[in-house]
């Protein structure tokens, strides 16, 4: 660098340290996925404000409507359940990743398969609930359930993905932990969101 | 719009809203319809300006705890002051 006509000597003999990179404080794939949740959250947020005012509009009403099927709640709350153990066994699999990396496979493991579980338990709700005469084109009532739920399990299987990605290289030893960190956190906003969809739907 | 409009429009605002129907929920429909929609406009409001908020805490606790890290000679980890990652 030049200040007016003078160089300094070392970069004449091009000897210039290189200023000390700071690291990030926040990985950049972790970051990028809290950006990308922020926005998920705005999409569900504007999902449960319009079924908050729906429901509204036809108080004194009935609500399920007339004719429509009721939601099964208590199933609901077995696989509520279960996504939310697959949330805790995931953050235990984060704490055994921290200590020793092979010793999170079995934990991750089984947080992929308790959210399988609830996609495929949400699945069976699903068919019953068709057999039963609940379509979106039914009533506003099915429209908010197939559109607030589905919308859901599409995150919860794009998830599901993620992790399975992950946990593959995690058994061959190529799972980073910003790579972790990252699924990990998209997961904890499909366990997260959910139990709030379930009170605004089916209670 | 001029100035004497403008001031015109928010003192009728103020006094009288609901000749205005500007905001037609605001002043129609049944109690617990407008009241659902006040709730979730604030809902609405306030969620990212939290949702920012809580990330911009978030993010100086870590730049000061890698500052103090960094200060007590202990330099950071390839990905950074990782709890998270």
């Amino acid at each position: 660098m030049s200040v007016g006509s003078i160089a300094y000597p070392m970069e004449r003999e091009g000897q210039r340290p290189e200023p000390a990179r700071r690291k990030p404080i926040v990985a950049s794939g972790v970051l990028g996925m809290l950006i990308f949740i922020f926005t998920e959250v705005m999409f569900f947020a504007g999902l449960i404000s319009a079924h908050t005012i729906v429901r509204a509009q036809s108080a004194g009403a009935m609500w399920p409507p007339y004719g429509q099927p009721r939601l099964p709640i208590e199933e609901t709350a077995v696989n509520t359940a279960a996504l939310l153990v697959s949330g805790i066994v995931l953050f235990l699999a984060w704490l055994a990743y921290r200590r020793e990396p092979a010793s999170a496979r079995i934990p991750m493991l089984l947080a992929i398969v308790l959210g399988a579980f609830f996609v495929y338990a949400q699945g069976l709700e699903w068919v019953a609930l068709l057999r039963e005469g609940l379509t979106m084109q039914a009533s506003t009532y099915g429209a908010f359930f197939y559109l607030i739920v589905g919308t859901h399990a599409l995150h919860a299987v794009g998830a599901i993905v993620a992790l399975l990605w992950a946990w593959h290289r995690l058994i061959n030893g190529r799972l980073t932990s910003t790579q972790l960190a990252t699924v990990a956190a998209f997961w904890y906003f499909v366990v997260l969101v959910w139990p709030i969809l379930y009170i605004q739907v089916y209670l | 719009m001029s100035l004497r409009a403008f001031l015109v429009a928010l003192v009728a605002i103020a006094v009288a809203p609901d000749v205005l129907h500007a905001c037609a929920m605001c002043f129609s429909g049944p109690e617990e319809s407008r009241k659902a929609f006040a709730v979730t406009a604030a809902f609405l409001t306030l969620l990212p300006l939290g949702m920012v908020a809580g990330m911009t805490t978030w993010l100086r606790s870590r730049a000061k705890r890698a500052d103090s890290e960094e200060a007590a000679g202990r330099p950071d980890t390839e990905d950074g002051p990782q709890s998270l990652a």
